[in-house]
């Protein structure tokens, strides 16, 4: 990777990204962008595909709010093929690793998609945004210049960051042919690290570039990362006691309505037909009633915690811990800990980082005779 | 799998992972058994009479 740096200028880091951006396309390294951009209203920020290089102009790339993995969005755009032109597809750590799951798993190409990447310091739930973001604001700028210099936070005018978010140490992400940055710079610059495609054009109007990092960076980046692993400890250390026990599990999960919400949003619950949507959940009568004469009544919606225990076995290995389950959750089941807690732990037996390569097997499609001694 | 049930308190004992051959009838039937005795001595799932309702 080759790091440049852009200056900020007098208009803001939207706009001078939206310029940045624009010569991407202008000088035809990517035929489209999918980026983040504020809505009229401002009151949400979405991903949007833009193919008209005029419209780059109000994107809002950091905006701290991720109402979707976009890493599903790749998805959506690419399962059923190759895009006829690059697109330049700017997605933070958690999205990254999560498409890199999903294109290991044939649920997405990465063939004429250009990852590009972004610091995240973490979201707000997207309610949270649409309450304190104003049209035309500037509070992505506001919250990376605190971030950017050193002053480390967890709060954007008072709303907190999502709980995921505050275990994650990703600040960087991976697998970027071209990365901005932003954290440990000031707030007044922005790192643009970029892989061999990229350097010749990067060079064209940003000058010689450097093999370094600016000094500083690497401290903050630091700094960040040594504060979420004690943040995740805690909260391991809190949800371990939650969940340890069938008990403990219960009382968290027993207020579930089972509105598959998690599912839906979750970027790595991929099957085309989940086992329950399927007829073996749909019952005749008489088994409701069978049922609840066992001990003679029954709750309903039923079965609950195997819906959630299916879930963790189906998708755990694969989990980013990239939260979307418990901020799309209604009833507020603290899910994001949760599986990133559990995931975590099942990766840990096959020495698995979802994620982390693309070359990497996906530790249930291969034969590995030392993964079945008893443990 | 054994590892997730585990982590919340279900005993892994009541999953069984065996390989055996088509030709090993004998150890099959062994097998079998062997899960039954200890299904038995293990009792019911307690799961079914933890839930709140």
């Amino acid at each position: 990777m080759k790091h440049f740096l852009l200056d900020v200028d007098e208009r803001g880091v939207n706009r001078t990204l939206a310029s940045f951006l624009e010569r991407l396309v202008s000088d035809g390294m990517a035929g489209a962008l999918l980026v983040p951009k504020d809505t009229a209203s401002g009151k949400a920020a979405v991903m949007t595909l833009i193919k008209s290089p005029g419209e780059i102009k109000n994107i809002n790339p950091f905006a701290p709010v991720s109402p979707v993995n976009a890493a599903r969005i790749v998805s959506d755009l690419t399962i059923t093929g190759v895009p006829g032109e690059k697109v330049g597809v700017l997605l933070r750590s958690c999205e990254t690793r999560a498409l890199v799951e999903l294109a290991k798993h044939n649920q997405a190409n990465l063939e004429n998609i250009i990852i590009m990447g972004m610091d995240c310091l973490g979201t707000l739930d997207p309610v949270d945004y649409s309450e304190v973001n104003d049209p035309g604001g500037n509070l992505a700028e506001e919250w990376m210049e605190v971030s950017a210099e050193g002053e480390y936070r967890e709060e954007i005018r008072g709303k907190s960051i999502r709980r995921v978010c505050s275990a994650c140490s990703h600040v960087e992400a991976d697998h970027a042919a071209l990365h901005l940055g932003w954290v440990g710079l000031g707030g007044k610059q922005i790192l643009v690290s970029v892989g061999d495609e990229f350097t010749g054009w990067a060079s064209s109007f940003l000058g010689e570039g450097s093999e370094n990092v600016p000094e500083g960076r690497q401290q903050s980046l630091g700094a960040v990362r040594s504060r979420r692993e004690e943040n995740k400890r805690r909260l391991y250390d809190e949800f371990n006691d939650r969940t340890r026990s069938v008990e403990s599990l219960l009382k968290e999960i027993s207020r579930c309505i089972k509105c598959y919400n998690c599912r839906r949003v979750c970027p790595l619950c991929f099957c085309r037909e989940c086992i329950f949507s399927t007829e073996i959940f749909r019952h005749e009568p008489d088994y409701y009633l069978s049922r609840a004469g066992r001990k003679g009544l029954m709750g309903l919606p039923a079965d609950k915690l195997l819906f959630h225990l299916t879930r963790i076995n189906h998708m755990g290995l694969s989990c980013v811990g990239c939260g979307q389950c418990e901020s799309a959750c209604p009833v507020k089941i603290p899910l994001g800990i949760i599986f990133k807690m559990a995931g975590e732990r099942l990766q840990q037996i096959f020495d698995y980082v979802p994620g982390r390569s693309l070359e990497e097997d996906p530790p249930l499609t291969t034969y590995r005779e030392h993964e079945l001694e008893p443990r | 799998m054994k590892a997730a049930l585990e982590m919340f308190g279900i005993e892994k004992e009541r999953v069984w992972f065996r390989f055996i051959s088509a030709s090993e009838g004998k150890l099959f039937a062994q097998t079998v058994d062997e899960m039954v005795q200890t299904l038995k001595r293990l009792g019911p799932n307690p799961l079914k009479n933890k839930w709140e309702i």
